[in-house]
């Protein structure tokens, strides 16, 4: 069955559980306003009609903002000035090591660490009246006047080679009807493991490129000659971080459905056993990394029927990279027999055990994108 | 207001709803599993560790070592294993029903891991079992086995271990428990002496089934591995001559006069044999039967005619022939009728021999003054040619259909022949070992 109906049977049976456990159906007490009536005469109507019984401003806002109401009662709230003193950011001439006991800056609040020095550099004018104007300047810096004169004796050159009179003896060929050993034959195949097999028959690959390389990348552009940056501006002022608001006890009505929705999120993530994957998946460079550690170890053996089969393993990982025990499984086979396939997915098998070694580089933050894996395993182009 | 107040924030079926939504998206969003394809492995030996066997008793510590050593050599043979050599062994393997630490066996990059152990029996036997482990998983692969036999033939029991080893990493049946008949040969080039002569597949145990008296040429074993069809001048034209392997006791099949008749091969059940016959300057291939003597003619054609070999389910031959100028191959029915040419490469195609897999066939090929050794799938596709040299010919099969023996002569008045193995994927291209020079080799069956 699949695996939907499964967790479509599990989210309605925790429905009906929380629905008939949980006093979702207590009669709740609708609040509502007893008033006495009494009967009026059409003329006693007519003048409370036309009378002005709208609430004033305040009273509304009296009677529809609980905060303020509860803000009154509450205790007093924290200073501003002290919670401000607590979270301030570092100044320039602080250490930027926060004291350990430092309390966790929440993210809005965090001010970035000012990338300045301790002193303000010092630049020369942008046009001095000594030196020339920009236009006449070259790019090229101007070669330093060397010493004409070496301040030591240098010593003279040596004279120059004779040709020796020796005579050198011709040389003397070998014995060409010596007998030649011939070349002792390789006893096997190399154990060197290699990509693909060129037979005795084959020629021996050239190394020769085919094609000319490509050319190389145009070199960027120069960078521009710098100009004398102005005077650093003096730095901003923080902006005044702003007032805590004070704890109110009544939860609002989104914070209650968010903290509903998290719940239920949570009880649902625990009910499926898994959490949907968040955050960006993991990039190519990522995937590769993982496939080439893996088919380094994949050993295909081509002359096999074993290698017609594709094989699909699944896997479990741990958060540090390596396959769970009892997680690896054979998902699927394709083009051989069940003896081919079994062989196949041994061979697989080994491939992903053997070179997790430690645990495969995977990013540990991307998780929930990689803690189950499917690695379909094609001999295709090997063969 | 009142749909607004039933479905308004904080109400029973807002939750609801609320549920419902957050249950929909829940399960589409479940955890997709990463999926990657690998296409590219290595090829390479598969390393394993094959400690010295344990002596269970006494007269067991004499077969302990050289068993272990005997499976190594044939599974390192195959080109298809790398044994770790026991100095860098971790572990030690102390007792047959130990637990094996995967460990110290994963430490040196072992795959497989073989524990065996031997005990010597009374009247001369000795039993052997063993285990296969799968390092990396942990576990064992199919489970344990023994084989009882006598002490002197601990080759052979040496050879069906590794026989079982290497059907459980590879899943295909091995070789190792074979025999190889050959044409053995002594003396000079132009004046050599050729006697059949069988061996193990490794070169041991040889044994000569005739003299030097005739020339003989081609030598087949049946399926059942007890007989053998071969083709001998020993009446001064080539006849084929059957031969009971355990008697060496022999008679002819073909006699006819005036004709010569040569290149047999026995059909899959061993009940025909199918061959070449010169009758009149023609030469076509014809069937007899074994039990009645009858020959039929399956081919006729004034073309030159021969090298038939059977499919491995008997209801096709593939066989030699001119008749398109060039020798190529071609496939007709087992009954005779029309043949269909696979060959189409540049050069001359002979000496087919289908794969017992059934889904190739080997041949000789000679193109451009070099000869090769080469396969094909059964149509004719996907040739490739797995030697070169200066004669290369007589391809045969081990019964696995993996690897390939064939005669190799080198050049010049003193050139010798000698048998070769080749896997089929083109590697592991070697020498076999034998007394005296070699050709016309060919493989006995598992366990002939």
């Amino acid at each position: 069955m699949h695996i939907g109906n499964y967790l479509s049977a599990t989210l309605h049976i925790g429905v009906l559980s929380w629905v008939l456990l949980g006093g979702i159906f207590k009669p709740q007490s609708v609040p509502f306003e007893v008033s006495n009536v009494a009967l009026i005469t059409p003329q006693e109507f007519a003048d409370l009609v036309l009378s002005d019984t709208a609430p004033t401003a305040a009273q509304v806002l009296d009677d529809l903002d609980p905060l303020a109401a509860q803000a009154e009662d509450s205790p007093a709230a924290p200073d501003p000035e002290q919670a401000v003193e607590t979270m301030r950011a570092p100044t320039q001439n602080e250490s930027p090591e926060l004291p350990a006991t430092a309390p966790k800056t929440p993210e809005a609040l965090k001010m970035p660490t000012p990338d300045i020095l301790d002193t303000s550099p010092q630049f020369a004018p942008l046009v001095s009246e000594n030196m020339p104007q920009a236009s006449q300047v070259s790019d090229r810096p101007v070669l330093r006047p060397a010493q004409r004169v070496a301040l030591e004796e240098v010593a003279p050159p040596p004279p120059e080679v004779n040709l020796d009179d020796l005579r050198q003896e011709a040389a003397i060929p070998d014995d060409l009807s010596a007998p030649v050993a011939p070349p002792k034959e390789e006893a096997s195949a190399p154990e060197a493991a290699s990509r693909e097999i060129v037979t005795e028959a084959e020629e021996m690959p050239s190394f020769a490129p085919q094609q000319s390389a490509r050319p190389p990348k145009r070199p960027a552009a120069p960078p521009q000659p710098e100009v004398p940056a102005p005077e650093p501006e003096p730095l901003p002022e923080p902006e005044p971080l702003p007032e805590p608001k004070p704890e109110v006890d009544p939860t609002p009505e989104p914070t209650r459905r968010a903290e509903t929705e998290a719940a239920v999120a949570a009880a649902l993530a625990d009910a499926i056993g898994e959490t949907a994957p968040t955050g960006p998946p993991l990039t190519q460079t990522e995937e590769d990394t993982l496939r080439v550690a893996v088919q380094k170890c994949w050993v295909v053996d081509i002359g096999s029927p074993a290698a017609n089969v594709t094989v699909v393993l699944g896997m479990q990982m741990t958060p540090e990279g390596k396959v769970k025990p009892g997680s690896l499984r054979l998902v699927s086979s394709q083009g051989g027999a069940d003896s081919a396939a079994k062989t196949a997915f041994q061979a697989a098998r080994r491939a992903v055990l053997r070179c997790q070694k430690g645990g495969y580089n995977l990013p540990t933050e991307k998780y929930e994108h990689w803690r189950e894996i499917e690695m379909t395993f094609n001999p295709e182009k090997m063969r | 207001m009142k749909m607004m107040r039933y479905f308004g924030k904080g109400t029973l079926l807002f939750r609801l709803v609320l549920l419902i939504q957050l249950a929909f998206f829940a399960t589409l969003g479940a955890a997709a599993p990463l999926r990657l394809e690998i296409t590219e492995g290595v090829v390479e030996p598969l390393a394993f560790a094959a400690p010295a066997f344990i002596a269970e008793n006494a007269g067991g510590a004499e077969y302990a070592s050289q068993l272990a050593e005997l499976v190594v050599q044939d599974l390192t043979s195959s080109g298809l294993f790398r044994a770790i050599p026991s100095r860098a062994h971790i572990s030690k393997i102390t007792s047959f029903s130990s637990p094996v630490q995967f460990s110290d066996w994963a430490a040196i990059n072992a795959q497989a891991l073989i524990a065996g152990a031997v005990t010597a029996e009374a009247g001369g036997q000795i039993t052997v079992k063993f285990r296969v482990y799968d390092v990396f998983a942990g576990q064992e692969m199919g489970q344990g086995l023994q084989f009882t036999g006598r002490a002197d033939g601990w080759r052979r029991i040496a050879h069906k271990v590794a026989d079982v080893v290497y059907s459980r990493i590879t899943g295909e049946t091995g070789y190792f428990d074979s025999r190889v008949v050959f044409v053995s040969e002594t003396g000079r080039k132009g004046s050599r002496k050729k006697r059949l002569a069988v061996m193990d597949y490794d070169g041991e145990n040889v044994q000569y089934l005739t003299d030097s008296s005739a020339l003989v040429l081609a030598p087949r074993f049946s399926p059942s591995g007890d007989k053998l069809l071969y083709t001998s001048y020993e009446s001064g034209f080539p006849r084929i001559y059957l031969m009971d392997v355990g008697s060496a006791r022999r008679r002819v099949l073909q006699n006819s006069n005036g004709t010569m008749s040569f290149a047999p091969r026995f059909s899959p059940d061993g009940n025909s044999v199918v061959y070449s016959l010169e009758k009149g300057g023609n030469t076509d291939i014809y069937i007899m039967s074994l039990s009645s003597g009858k020959q039929r003619r399956l081919t006729n054609s004034p073309a030159i005619e021969t090298a038939p070999s059977f499919s491995p389910d008997g209801t096709q031959v593939v066989f030699e022939s001119d008749r398109s100028g060039d020798p190529q191959l071609y496939v007709m029915p087992a009954r005779g009728g029309s043949a269909k040419r696979v060959s189409f490469g540049n050069g001359r195609y002979g000496t087919p021999v289908w794969s017992p897999r059934g889904d190739m066939i080997a041949f000789t090929k000679q193109s451009k003054g070099r000869f090769h050794i080469g396969v094909m799938r059964v149509d004719g596709s996907q040739e490739r040619l797995l030697t070169a040299s200066f004669l290369d010919e007589g391809p045969s099969w081990s019964p696995n259909g993996r690897v390939i023996m064939f005669a190799r002569e080198t050049q010049g008045a003193n050139g010798a022949s000698s048998l070769y193995s080749v896997d089929v994927s083109g590697r592991n291209l070697k020498p076999v070992r034998t007394p005296d020079g070699a050709s016309d080799p060919a493989w006995s069956p598992l366990g002939g």
